[in-house]
């Protein structure tokens, strides 16, 4: 008995003409498919000749007056697009909201987006015109959008408002500046503290945080001793770290021209030493990557960690108690890795010269009465905010201390800085961290990748 | 003397009082209707699928990046680069291949046979047939950032009740799942599977259901058994449907960037990196539209070499 020849699902090859009996005159598959070509192709001409041009960095235009300190013209809307949305998304609305109640003609349009959404669409947004007139950016990003012309020089508006190094901390003040030219104001600051859980420590003799190595290294025995058996967590993540220990052993990511991968020199190879050693010698283990719930839950005494725990613990863990204190100094002099976040005016905002006097009026404001934002965990940039009971009575104001502030290690203005980096010594780190390969090996193969996509950028933006 | 037969066509006598269009004119529906059907589909097929490969194809002879009146037409340059082998970019995006290749190398073969055997248990008749046929479907409605996420805290090798409970039955529970290599392969492929699972099996249930019954019948008289039965009557009338399972994992396995990114955050040290995930942070970090362009076209060139290499497989199989 032959089985009869079931009708199988057709396969692209085998419906057709068979089925449809004699080919039909009119419109075939054929004279279709030609017309859905023909269409896309026009469509990509029309998309391709003529159209916007994705510009270069050309001179910024000229705002027509300078700034002069306030706002007096019609009622305006600006946009304004952070990356804030976390527990610092109520602060920074609560700004925005109190700027609109002292300047009523200025309505603010805000966005807070993932950072990493922020950055790739900025570009192609402020091009179309629809993108924000301010947008808040890390400090080490500036140099990659202030090089596509994105965000234009704010030198005159620092200058009409009388801005010095003196308003700020030298380092970040000196921080906004690519080739001679200020892309941005800084609103805060932040940086790796050092957190312990006080009653563990107590337990081991120990009333604070340790502050040189030795120190460290004695923590650690101690706690071990007291029944902690790892103390100190290191995360394969912890590229910052990294960053610290290599400024405090006397090194820099890059040369001071901005030309050449330094990190892989012997301060490098030292930083990242002391690091892996903390899993050799079984301070930490292998494979940490949640640092920070560790650390609440009481498996680790001690962290490093950016200044966002603070708001997470009380949201997550109030009622822990820790003390927090700045970075410690491994190496030969004391350096923190620190970030700031900056205020940036888009090319598309002098636009309209509203705007533009309206988008100026903005950043002045909000870096002048940028107290109530140590609420989010960060320092504020500005040292009159930084005198301020918001910010003092903050569990950060321990890393405001002069030293500690001059100890600062802002990441250097490299154009794509953050491409590189992934690419180069974080993979270095998580790498060396993990076990997978000696540190110095580590940074060597990174140190070439680095040089090679640094070159290639500095070809391409031609500097 | 012949008798005419009875005619079946029309007849041809040349005094016509019906005209000839009139009478064949049968109302089947305007010929332009089917057109009619498919043209908003056709439109938006065209503008968002068709529109964007071939601009793709145009920016890859490109030197393009956002922001900078850089190059122009540069031809294959960009294709020299990456085939090269030499410099980061090349070596960075053949080792996303090389990734996408390892996993689809191991995803393809689960996600083609064990949703084929759960579609086959879900098929027997049950109580409770409907729930469980739900059940194994449900991840499947989840977005990959939900998986993702999900599963990056689950597999967490201290946090992550995965080890716990590995632990809790004796068995090694200190394993980084998402930190180190072969555990973070088995991580990928078994999110990916548990996830896809569902969706595999549903076509196959209906590819199962649509086996006549009587083959079944008949061979069972034969003296077939359950085992002999399979290979003989179930999966020659599913091939057709095999080799469309079979093309849609490759492609969607080769796709593979969500779970890298999210579950195993491309460690470790970028060892998990796909090419989708390159050529993501190439395009939309580093804003290199051309060179990005350039690397999907050779992707998709891989995969459409891929598709028909499993055909002729398929047709060659068939014909054995």
């Amino acid at each position: 008995m032959t089985s009869p020849q079931h009708p199988a699902p057709s396969g692209p090859d085998s419906a057709g003409e068979a089925a449809q009996g004699t080919a039909r005159p009119g419109i075939g598959r054929r004279h279709l498919l030609a017309g859905a070509g023909i269409a896309g192709a026009a469509l990509t001409a029309a998309a391709c000749s003529g159209g916007q041009s994705i510009g270069g960095a050309e001179d910024p235009p000229a705002a027509a007056e300078p700034f002069s300190g306030t706002y007096d013209g019609p009622d305006v809307t600006i946009t304004f697009w952070n990356g804030f949305t976390g527990g610092d998304g109520p602060y920074m609305k609560q700004l925005v909201a109190d700027f609109t109640a002292a300047n009523p003609a200025i309505t603010v349009e805000q966005s807070s987006l993932e950072w990493p959404d922020l950055y790739s669409k900025v570009v192609t947004a402020t091009d179309a015109g629809s993108g924000p007139d301010v947008a808040a950016m890390h400090l080490d990003q500036l140099a990659s959008f202030a090089a596509r012309g994105t965000i234009v020089p704010l030198d005159d508006l620092t200058e009409s408002l009388g801005l010095t190094a003196s308003d700020f901390t030298p380092a970040v003040w000196q921080g906004g500046v690519f080739q001679d030219r200020r892309y941005g104001i800084p609103l805060d600051m932040f940086t790796v503290a050092q957190y312990w859980s006080t009653p563990m420590l107590a337990a081991a003799g120990l009333e604070s945080g340790p502050a040189t190595a030795e120190e460290f290294a004695a923590a650690t025995t101690a706690l071990q001793g007291a029944g902690v058996a790892a103390p100190f967590w290191i995360s394969p993540d912890n590229w910052q770290i990294f960053v610290s220990l290599l400024g405090q052993f006397g090194g820099s990511l890059y040369s001071e021209d901005l030309t050449t991968a330094t990190f892989g020199d012997d301060a490098g190879v030292a930083a990242l030493t002391w690091m892996r050693d903390l899993v050799v010698r079984g301070v930490s283990p292998s494979d940490a990557t949640d640092l920070a719930t560790a650390f609440k839950n009481g498996s680790s005494a001690i962290v490093h960690e950016l200044l966002w725990l603070i708001n997470d613990i009380e949201d997550t863990a109030d009622g822990l108690e820790y003390g927090i204190g700045p970075f410690p100094t491994i190496g030969d002099a004391p350096g923190v890795f620190a970030n700031s976040h900056h205020f940036a005016l888009t090319k598309q905002a002098d636009a309209d010269e509203d705007r533009g006097q309206a988008a100026r009026m903005f950043i002045s404001w909000m870096s002048e009465n940028s107290a109530t934002w140590a609420g989010s965990g960060n320092i504020p940039a500005r040292a009159s905010a930084r005198q301020d009971d918001a910010f003092t009575q903050g569990r950060q104001a321990p890393l405001a201390g002069d030293d500690v502030l001059d100890s600062f290690l802002f990441l250097q203005q490299v154009p794509g800085s953050r491409e590189i980096a992934a690419d180069s010594y974080q993979r270095a780190v998580s790498r060396a961290v993990l076990g997978e390969e000696e540190p110095a090996a580590a940074l060597a193969a990174a140190v070439t990748t680095a040089q090679e996509m640094l070159d290639r950028n500095r070809e391409l933006y031609g500097i | 003397m012949s008798t005419a037969a009875p005619s079946l066509s029309p007849s041809r006598s040349p005094a016509r009082t019906v005209p000839l269009g009139a009478r064949r004119r049968i109302r089947r529906g305007s010929p332009v209707t089917p057109y009619l059907f498919i043209g908003p589909f056709l439109i938006l097929f065209a503008v968002f699928v068709l529109a964007p490969i071939l601009v793709l194809a145009w920016s890859s002879t490109r030197q393009w990046i956002l922001g900078f009146d850089s190059g122009g037409f540069v031809g294959g340059e960009n294709y020299a680069t990456l085939l090269s082998g030499q410099g980061v970019l090349s070596e960075e995006f053949w080792r996303g291949m090389r990734v996408t290749a390892v996993f689809t190398a191991l995803s393809v073969p689960l996600l083609v046979t064990v949703p084929f055997a759960l579609a086959l248990l879900l098929n027997l008749r049950f109580r409770g047939r409907t729930l469980f046929r739900a059940v194994y479907f449900a991840p499947y409605v989840l977005g990959v950032a939900v998986v993702g996420v999900l599963w990056h805290f689950l597999l967490d090798a201290r946090v992550g009740p995965v080890n716990h409970l590995l632990g809790a039955i004796g068995l090694p529970d200190t394993t980084a799942w998402t930190t180190s290599l072969p555990a973070g392969w088995v991580s990928l492929v078994g999110v990916t599977v548990w996830w896809t699972v569902g969706f595999n099996a549903v076509i196959y249930l209906a590819a199962l259901q649509d086996v006549p019954g009587e083959l079944h019948e008949a061979a069972r008289i034969d003296g077939a058994g359950a085992w002999r039965r399979l290979w003989a009557v179930t999966i020659p009338h599913m091939r057709r449907v095999l080799q469309f399972v079979v093309v849609i994992t490759i492609i969607a396995s080769a796709n593979m960037y969500g779970q890298s990114a999210l579950i195993t955050q491309e460690q470790p040290g970028g060892a998990t990196r796909t090419a989708i995930g390159y050529i993501a942070q190439t395009g939309m970090r580093s804003y290199d539209i051309g060179m990005a362009s350039a690397m999907s076209m050779i992707l998709a060139v891989c995969l459409i070499a891929a598709s028909l290499l499993v055909n002729q497989v398929f047709r060659l199989v068939g014909k054995v």
